[in-house]
């Protein structure tokens, strides 16, 4: 275990320089200025004391090893040149919090009713209750999510009167921008759970259980549950590591203080190392969680564990 | 062992995930009791977009002034005299001197006059922050506004002087001196604009690069303190309990909150979760304005949209037929059919708000002001124009003859609509072949450039004085933005219009600027290489227990004399 954990962590690292290299070099070919993003009617002259000031004058390969230098000395993961001030750092300390926050709340709900309907609807395989949630996951798939964060805005916020239409600051502010994170994730976990159930319960064990005069209740959580929600647990770890990005979509609709407007801004304004921060924080994010899923497919899955170590 | 652990794992992340949604659950309980009684003195204002920097030199955006402006003062501030026009009143400085030639101003600040962690505002903090803004280090992207003015201004911020040649200095702790390079009826004005505001030196000092960025790193003199910043959500303000006219700052508690969705905004409003607000949304307006709750005042903005017509293609090289396609659609109708009036329509290219010395344009521009319906009275059958227009320019006499490739700036849906609105107007009414050629705007703007184009549509916004010349110094010849090889206007009256447009961006003196621009504007609107179609205008709801809440395009609002009163 400790040789396979090892392993995966040089191959972690060796991922993470190869992103941040590439990352750099795109974003440095990237058309757009990001001087001219801040400002645009400047004198020739003071435009080139901020070139200077910004080292932008320096060669690419010169200006990757000093960004290198200050991520690997002082953990500064960038500075941005269109705000003044304004840091990734600052930004994963105040926006990424409250992105994790509705994001990590959102994928316990999407578990736990994903799980259950997904299970539900393997159980009552092609009854009633089966065609009803199906419909209702295919509709929870396809509609995106702008439209729900209306809806939601519309139903509870404005006609039903039971929370406020958007802003920040109070525990009730999380319950619309949650709900429309979850939804669609809900329908996501449920058709694995659904298809995964099904493979289950074809399975010999069950039946063995069966003949044994196993009780209901014991079959479904001791047999099926544990077994079926396998590849569910495995998908859990990526999902967490995406909440960090949050998203902009509902960011905008419920007048949150996320990451996803910050993400998208920095694009759109060729900010170089605020977008190059960013991207390798959510590697690094993404690789720790790919990380956990191996491990955890190794916990859960005797086979796999044993294929790994044959190597 | 291994599946005990895993059980474990999962009962863990199961008990989690209830206690977390058991949290939103009671939470809902508690949020439906609802906010917002009267007389609490907190009133919540709308913004679209959040601000980037609180840092006075660095703020460019109108999010950024305008979240900038409770929390610094200016020596002079702006405000609304009881017949809606902008008057400077004292800011930081109490009063001020002029010597006879206008070149110097000696500034008195106010004796009580501090920033909001008590500090005195002193001389010294006033010249810290001009040269502040005209370190070419810092490169503020809005002091150019003052670099013509102030002496060795452009100097200093091109780095060729030092700045402490900058035309600013302290006389004594409470009086500063600004020199100008020549008198400027416009230099009282920028005094009042963020960049120029006053900034604590010792303050910045302490916070370097990060003045401006967070809450900790912000401190101003102006009436309100900000206390909390989520950036993208919302700013809350408290008052400054050292501000010198604390008397007239009645609110206890001000948020700006950022609502970018219109749809959001509506919804907002309508469960009263907002006191000021701009909405124009066609799909809203009516919604909301039912409620009764707000409000509504629309001013117009400095904000001009017009035609743009290539002047070097042969359908186009004739006057009478620009005109005529100029007088060739009911600017009211297309205001309320295309847009469901939302705009205001423009016979003129310069908007209701325009003004000529401290007079309003409206009022003392006479037969000029809706200058294109004088002319249609002139010119009453568009149509028999055209056919004389087309006899001219040997194009025959059969209007269906004559086809107009019209660019589009964009490809959205109300871009399309107008569009089909205007061929099947034109088509109608004059008999001609329009047509359609939708254009992403950027790509629009490339063809303008290259005068690749027939007909086209143009734009033009002013954030920051009302003068007539702004627009008018447009299409000039030589230099203007549409002028030139962009729209290639020539002959007699061409040359006589930028004559005036010249003549108008030196002068200052309001009678002979009234006269220029009477004169000018009736030769570009005849000739037609441009002409207007609409201005925009800005659409305010302000709650009904608000009172003293001023609405201007360019009043960049500071919240004082501002209250919230028992309905």
């Amino acid at each position: 275990m400790g040789k396979f954990i090892l392993k995966r962590f040089v191959y972690a690292v060796i991922s993470l320089v190869i992103i941040a290299t590439v990352s750099f070099f795109l974003i440095c070919m990237k058309p757009g200025d990001p001087i001219a993003a801040k400002v645009s009617q400047l004198p020739e002259s003071s435009r080139k004391v901020l070139v200077v000031k910004y080292g932008l004058d320096q060669p690419m390969f010169t200006r990757f090893t000093e960004y290198m230098k200050g991520l690997i000395t002082e953990g500064n993961l960038g500075d941005s040149i269109v705000y003044e001030g304004r840091n990734v750092n600052m930004m994963l300390k105040t926006s990424a919090v409250v992105s994790a926050k509705i994001g990590l709340m959102a994928i316990a709900i999407q578990v736990i009713a994903g799980v259950l309907l997904g299970m539900i609807q393997a159980l009552y395989r092609g009854k009633l209750s089966d065609q009803v949630i199906r419909v209702l996951v295919v509709l929870a798939i396809c509609i995106p999510s702008f439209v729900f964060c209306a809806l939601l805005q519309y139903f509870i916020g404005f006609k039903g009167q039971i929370t406020p239409i958007m802003g920040w600051g109070k525990p009730v502010h999380y319950i619309l921008p949650v709900a429309a994170y979850a939804i669609p994730g809900i329908a996501t976990y449920c058709k694995y759970m659904r298809t995964s159930t099904i493979g289950v319960l074809g399975e010999d064990y069950i039946l063995t259980a069966t003949a044994k005069g196993c009780s209901q209740t014991r079959l479904v959580f001791k047999h099926i549950f544990r077994n079926a929600i396998l590849p569910v647990v495995t998908m859990v770890p990526v999902a967490i590591s995406n909440v960090f990005a949050g998203s902009m979509v509902i960011e905008k609709f419920f007048s949150i203080p996320g990451m996803g407007q910050h993400y998208v801004k920095a694009v759109s304004d060729s900010d170089p190392y605020m977008i190059l921060g960013m991207a390798i924080f959510f590697a690094c994010t993404y690789i720790i969680s790919l990380f956990f899923v191996d491990i955890l497919y190794g916990l859960v899955d005797p086979r796999i564990r044993v294929a790994k170590s044959a190597d | 062992m291994k599946k005990k652990l895993l059980s474990l794992l999962l009962v863990t992340a199961m008990t989690g995930a209830v206690a977390l949604t058991g949290c939103g659950g009671k939470d809902a309980g508690e949020g439906g009791s609802g906010e917002g009684g009267a007389g609490d003195q907190e009133v919540i204002f709308q913004l679209t977009a959040d601000a980037a920097t609180l840092d006075t030199i660095q703020t460019s955006t109108m999010a950024d002034q305008r979240s900038a402006a409770p929390i610094y003062e200016g020596l002079l501030r702006r405000q609304l005299d009881d017949e809606g026009n902008l008057i400077l009143v004292p800011g930081a400085a109490e009063s001020y001197d002029v010597n006879d030639d206008e070149t110097v101003y000696t500034f008195h600040l106010q004796p009580e006059g501090k920033f909001s962690d008590g500090t005195p505002v002193t001389a010294d903090d006033v010249v810290y922050s001009w040269r502040r803004a005209f370190d070419p280090d810092l490169a503020s992207p809005q002091s150019w506004q003052l670099q013509d003015m102030v002496l060795n201004a452009k100097e200093c911020f091109e780095g060729e002087k030092p700045l402490e040649e900058l035309g600013i200095k302290a006389v004594d702790e409470k009086t500063v001196e600004v020199t100008l390079t020549s008198p400027n009826p416009n230099f009282l004005t920028v005094l009042t604009f963020p960049f120029a505001r006053i900034v604590s030196k010792e303050f910045v000092e302490s916070k370097g690069n990060k003045f401006g960025s967070s809450v900790d790193d912000i401190m101003g003199s102006g009436p309100f303190k900000l206390v909390q910043w989520d950036t993208g959500s919302s700013m809350v303000f408290e008052p400054n309990e050292n501000y010198w006219d604390k008397e007239n700052v009645h609110l206890k508690k001000l948020t700006l909150q950022v609502v970018a969705e219109a749809s959001t905004l509506a919804q907002a409003l309508m469960g009263k979760e907002i006191d000021i607000a701009e909405l124009n949304d066609t799909d809203w307006n009516d919604q909301v304005d039912a409620l009764g709750y707000y409000e509504v005042t629309e001013v117009p903005q400095m904000s001009t949209y017009f035609f743009v017509f290539n002047c070097d293609k042969p359908q186009l090289n004739n006057w009478k037929i620009r005109l005529a396609l100029a007088l060739g659609f009911d600017r009211e109708k297309y205001n309320d059919e295309v847009f469901d009036g939302k705009y205001i329509p423009a016979y003129s290219f310069l908007p209701p708000i325009s003004t000529v010395g401290d007079e309003l344009w409206t009022d003392v521009g006479g037969d000029s002001v809706d200058g294109l319906k004088t002319i249609a009275e002139k010119y009453p059958d568009p149509k028999a124009l055209l056919i004389e227009g087309m006899k001219e320019a040997g194009l025959g006499e059969d209007p269906s003859a004559l086809t107009i490739k019209y660019t589009t700036l964009g490809t959205t849906e109300i871009v399309k609509k107008s569009a089909e609105w205007m061929k099947q107007e034109l088509e109608s009414n004059l008999g001609i072949n329009l047509s359609i050629e939708l254009t992403e705007w950027n790509v629009a703007y490339d063809l303008i450039d290259a005068s690749d184009y027939e007909m086209a549509f143009g734009g033009w916004n002013v954030d920051s004085g009302t003068e007539p010349m702004r627009f008018l110094k447009l299409f000039e010849q030589t230099e203007g933005y549409y002028g030139g090889e962009k729209v290639h206007w020539t002959g007699e009256k061409s040359e006589e219009y930028s004559k005036y447009a010249i003549e108008m961006q030196q002068i200052f003196d309001p009678d002979r600027l009234l006269e220029l621009y009477k004169l000018a504007e009736p030769l570009v609107l005849e000739e037609a290489p441009v002409t207007p179609v609409y201005f925009t205008k800005q659409r305010t709801l302000i709650a009904n227990n608000i009172e003293g809440y001023q609405v201007h395009p360019f009043l960049l609002q500071d919240f004082v004399g501002v209250k919230k009163t028992a309905e």
